[in-house]
């Protein structure tokens, strides 16, 4: 698994409530977990964890899976030196 | 409304009256297009015609051909399962589905525009009808509610929507339609946009899977009409400002209750914005009241206000903590005398909306509801049209649908508590929900469990499945 600073599959169910967050090789976006209302809480849990990413400039694909958005988090401090 | 629509016609015949998908059409072009429908829809028949579809330039040609074939018309999305559509069907009547979608329901014929050219030659059928549309609400029973609007309720919408400041003193800009036309928030933007000659871009749903599509579109955009739930998902981009969007002037809210947090943040990114909040519900035709917020009430007050007293485009009481609504807005009940809420008192339409309220300094607040209606992401749900709906799922025992809120007013999410035969899962619920109620309505949390816990009344115990 790669790590990342903050627990996403912990950060996801508390957003979905499902728990099948937890499930590996789910799809986010297919299962209807990462709706709109899901994807606005997520961005916004991810600025009150000070990572500013901009949804316009990533990949949606990379949202598919906890690993996709594991990987997004990663990428994000490796760049900004965190 | 229709002379209207024609005058601005004459007067601006080629300019754009509707864009979706990068296609357009011109006030002449939709004009001329939907008055050589209308002819046959007058041969064709005259009861209520289910316009089935989502934002095509047909759609909205559809619409209009009604309006001057004076046919009422029943839009309906098609994000609707076929389940619901038929009942839509049966309650309306309706003899005709006008749709490019290929749908096929029993007793009732279903045609594209083009396909009505096989009436050209049957007589025309003149009927006086009163009912402008009718647009289907989440009914507490299970089964959707039909709200008929009149021609008087309509014309007086557009009336004082054109006579809202800001909104009266733009001329030609570019109209922003997110919601479908099976809700009435879109009654906001069609009929301001048609009604006053600007040019009305809608989103389509496929566009809002994506990110980037959403902000080229809004790139265009000079006047806005969203639920607030939408605002946020745009507000996530740090991009989408004031620098960014220079044309962006004014947003018009309605569907759900508007956040302070909302506010601050949207004046931060557009210091200059005009934002408009407005309330109604669908049984007095789209918003009876609005009101420009200020940075002072976004920074000092905890409830943002709804509307203020010498604007409202109907009669609104507080009666028992209760917004009642009076006058010309107000339908004159539901389709089929389904009872809750509507009466007429000193002959005039009255309907009680559920909305706890009060009015304070000549303004109207909405704090909440008095039933298990709830708004969830600008959709307006029963959580009894869900429990009921559940029900009826082989295998399904008992169902109980509770709303869990982030704050005070705003549902986080809607959970399924269901007690079932075994075997049966969450996600079989699930898939099958959807063949009942539309994705949106189908909770995203199902949960199973033994029994359901009764409280002292006997009955189950919502509150106590709320926390868990």
């Amino acid at each position: 698994m790669i790590h990342t600073k903050i627990d996403i599959p912990k950060l996801l169910y508390e957003i979905c409530e499902d728990e099948r967050v937890f499930e590996k090789d789910i799809d986010l976006i297919e299962s209807g977990l990462l709706d709109s209302f899901a994807f606005i809480e997520l961005f916004t849990k991810f600025e009150d964890h000070g990572i500013n990413i901009q949804p316009t400039r990533i990949d949606r694909s990379q949202l598919k899976t906890v690993e996709g958005i594991e990987k997004l988090i990663e990428d994000y401090f490796e760049k900004n030196g965190k | 409304m229709i002379n209207k629509i024609k005058r601005i016609v004459e007067k601006h015949p080629n300019r754009i009256a509707y864009k979706v998908n990068n296609e357009c059409i011109t006030y002449k072009d939709i004009w001329n297009r939907a008055g050589d429908y209308a002819q046959l829809l007058k041969k064709q028949g005259t009861k209520p015609v289910i316009i089935y579809g989502h934002k095509n330039i047909s759609v909205v040609i559809s619409i209009l051909s009604c309006l001057i074939a004076n046919r009422t018309y029943v839009p309906v999305d098609s994000c609707i399962p076929l389940y619901r559509v038929k009942q839509i069907v049966e309650m309306t009547g309706s003899s005709l589905v006008l749709t490019e979608n290929n749908i096929e329901i029993d007793n009732i014929e279903s045609s594209d525009l083009e396909g009505l050219k096989k009436y050209k030659n049957f007589d025309i059928r003149e009927q006086n009808n009163e009912i402008v549309y009718i647009i289907f609400t989440s009914g507490s029973t299970g089964i959707p509610k039909g709200v008929p609007i009149s021609k008087t309720n309509l014309n007086n919408f557009i009336e004082w929507i054109s006579s809202l400041k800001p909104l009266c003193d733009y001329k030609n800009v570019n109209v922003f339609n997110q919601a479908s036309f099976s809700f009435d928030l879109s009654v906001a933007d069609l009929y301001y946009s048609l009604c006053n000659g600007h040019t009305l871009i809608a989103l389509d749903s496929g566009m809002q899977d994506g990110y980037d599509e959403i902000f080229s579109l809004m790139s265009e955009i000079d006047v806005a009409v969203m639920t607030p739930t939408f605002m946020k998902l745009c507000l996530i981009n740090k991009e989408f400002n004031e620098k960014n969007y220079p044309g962006f002037k004014c947003v018009y809210f309605c569907g759900e209750q508007l956040e302070v947090k909302t506010v601050q943040k949207l004046f931060q990114a557009f210091p200059d914005l005009k934002i408009i909040n407005a309330y109604g519900p669908t049984e007095a035709t789209s918003a009876v009241s609005a009101i420009l917020i200020t940075k002072e009430m976004a920074y000092e007050q905890q409830l943002l206000p709804v509307g203020e007293v010498k604007t409202f485009a109907t009669e609104i009481e507080i009666i028992d903590d209760e917004i009642v609504l009076k006058g010309k807005s107000v339908f004159s009940g539901y389709l089929l005398n389904i009872i809750g809420g509507h009466y007429i008192e000193n002959d005039t339409d009255c309907y009680k909306t559920g909305d706890i309220g009060f009015i304070q300094d000549g303004k109207l607040y909405c704090r909440g509801r008095k039933d298990r209606q709830v708004k969830f992401k600008g959709y307006r749900i029963e959580l009894n049209d869900i429990e009921h709906n559940i029900g009826l799922i082989r295998g399904v025992k008992e169902c109980a649908v509770v709303a869990k809120y982030s704050d005070a007013l705003a549902v986080k999410s809607i959970i399924a508590f269901v007690t079932a035969e075994d075997g049966i899962d969450a996600s079989y619920i699930k898939t099958e929900s959807e063949k009942f109620i539309p994705r949106y309505m189908v909770p995203k949390t199902i949960k199973i469990i033994e029994k359901l816990p009764i409280n002292q009344n006997g009955k189950i115990d919502r509150k106590a499945l709320s926390e868990l």
